[in-house]
Order: structure tokens, then sequence, then C-alpha cells
């Protein structure tokens, strides 16, 4: 306890705070529901019946979209009245659906914390913020040929099973 | 209840201040043109006259797709002496139109989800 307490105090004092944020983004598309679209069968109609309306076609993602659907970037939308994304695609439409969950956390230790560390001697870079995020995304990409049947389906990702825990020290 | 007077005093000495966001992406597509959106009957100047230009456009040899997004999202965070933690929650409103060469609507799909966005406090 005593040990602590000092730390404790130092904390009080210099410490500007720790920040955790949660970010829950999209509506993440169901696995279970995603499997029931099968290759060579399945039509535009039925996808939209079990998924419902994509978040986005796959070309306006930024990256590419592997596999293991970790390259990619989240693309905002634009602002209504702007000139839509017009892409061509004669031979094939994709679709994605897309669900994020992210969480950052960082502490600030402020600029007492930075000046006291270097007035005892600290040499070279002293941080004022030791910071750490993380994202899980989950996606379901559907690609229909010309002939408006399901070409391919990949399927990636759970964020129910996001368990990861940022921490800014590891 | 001392427990919970406990956690208000708390809460109110340690807690310099909270807040509360709301954003908006894009525009909402009205559920009730929406509605009028029938597979079969409506015609592509129709949707145009009805949602105004979609957001993103995929020109297909059978025809084009139309997509609206809108985007709703809700922030809440708390600013405590030591600790600051927030939550955001962004929900989508999705349409999308597909259209024979014809540019009659042949497939319609629909999704609001952006109601469901909610000020949370845990993660």
């Amino acid at each position: 306890m005593r040990k602590i307490l000092p730390f404790l105090l130092v904390l009080l004092c210099f410490a500007q705070g720790c920040t955790i944020l949660n970010f829950h983004m999209g509506s993440p598309p169901s696995r279970e529901c995603a499997l029931a679209i099968e290759s060579r069968k399945s039509t535009l109609q039925e996808v939209l019946d079990v998924l419902g309306p994509p978040d986005a076609f796959c070309e306006e993602m930024a990256g590419e979209f592997g596999a293991s659907g970790v390259d990619f970037e989240l693309d905002f939308p634009e602002l209504p009245g702007a000139r839509p994304h017009v892409l061509e695609t004669p031979d094939s439409l994709c679709l994605l659906w897309v669900g994020t969950r992210s969480r950052s956390s960082e502490i600030d230790f402020g600029r007492g914390v930075q000046v006291a560390t270097i007035a005892l001697g600290a040499r070279g870079y002293v941080p004022l913020i030791f910071g750490a995020a993380g994202e899980r995304a989950s996606f379901v990409r559907v690609r229909l040929g010309p002939d408006g049947v399901v070409d391919a389906v990949h399927v990636s990702g759970v964020p129910e099973e996001f368990g990861y825990n940022p921490n800014p020290f590891r | 209840m001392r427990k919970t007077a406990l956690f208000l005093a708390v809460l109110i000495f340690a807690s310099p201040g909270c807040a509360w966001y709301r954003a908006k992406i894009g525009g909402r597509p009205d559920p009730e043109k929406v509605s009028k959106i029938v597979a079969g009957q409506t015609t592509r100047q129709e949707v145009d006259a009805l949602l105004g230009a979609p957001d993103a456009v995929a020109r297909l040899g059978s025809g084009d797709v139309y997509l609206y997004r809108y985007d709703e999202g809700k922030a809440f965070l708390l600013f405590l002496l030591l600790v600051n933690w927030g939550n955001l929650d962004l929900k989508p409103d999705r349409l999308l139109v597909a259209f024979d060469s014809n540019g009659l609507v042949t497939n319609v799909a629909y999704r609001s989800d952006s109601p469901k966005a909610e000020f949370r406090l845990k993660p």
C-alpha cells in the first residue's frame, strides 16, 4: 500500500488521464445467413432476402479485400447530393456487408511527467502519450456472375468473438 | 442505497463532465418513398424522382444497380478525474435498387438500422 500511494499521488498530479474509446460501426452480417448462400445456385434476390442490402460495392473499398479480410478500410459514404461513385463492372456484381468493432486506449502522462523525466536526466524521446488501438471486422462478400447467379461467397470474422483488450504497455 | 449514494458522490466529484454526440452521415431514404418502389413496375426515372441520386452506381451489362446509404451514430463520453470513457455506436440504413437494361426495377432491398443506434455506456 505504501508503495502504491506515491505512485497514485504522482499519477494524480501529473497524469492528464487515460482514455478508452469503443467503436461499433455497422451492423455485422450474420455468418449463419451468409453460409446459406450457395455458389452457382443463389440469385441476387435470394442474396438480398438473406442479407438485406449491402453496405457497399466491393470496388468502392480502399485496398484489396483479401480472403483474410484484414487489409481494408471502411469507406464513409458521400454526403447527399454529392456525385455518386459510378463503377463500370460489366461482367460481375460484387456486394459487400461489413461490421466492425474497434477499441482504442491511451494514457496521457501530461507535460508535467515529461518535463520531470527530462529534468531527471532522461535522454531521447520521452513519450507524452502511450496508446494502442485494435479493430476487428466481419464481412461477407458476394460476387455475382453476368447471369445473375452467385459466383463466389466469402465470409470472414465474427465481431461477437471480439475479445481482445488493447494494452498500451504491451 | 448507501452504495448508490456513494457511487453518485464519487461520480459528481470525480467526473468533470460527460458528453453526447449525434452524427448523421448522408441523406436518409424516406421509408414511405422506398415502399413505392416495386419490382417489375417502377422505372429508373421514377426512382430518380423519388429519392434523387444514389451514393453509388454499379454499371452492369444487364443494367444498373443503385446503392443509397445513410449512417447514424450516437456517442456517449464520460470524463472522469483520471479516466475518460467513450462509446460510439454507428448504425446504417441501406437501399439497393437494381434495374434491367430497359430501366425497370428488378430488385429492391431496404434495411433501416439507424434507429437502433444508441447512447451506451457499456462497450
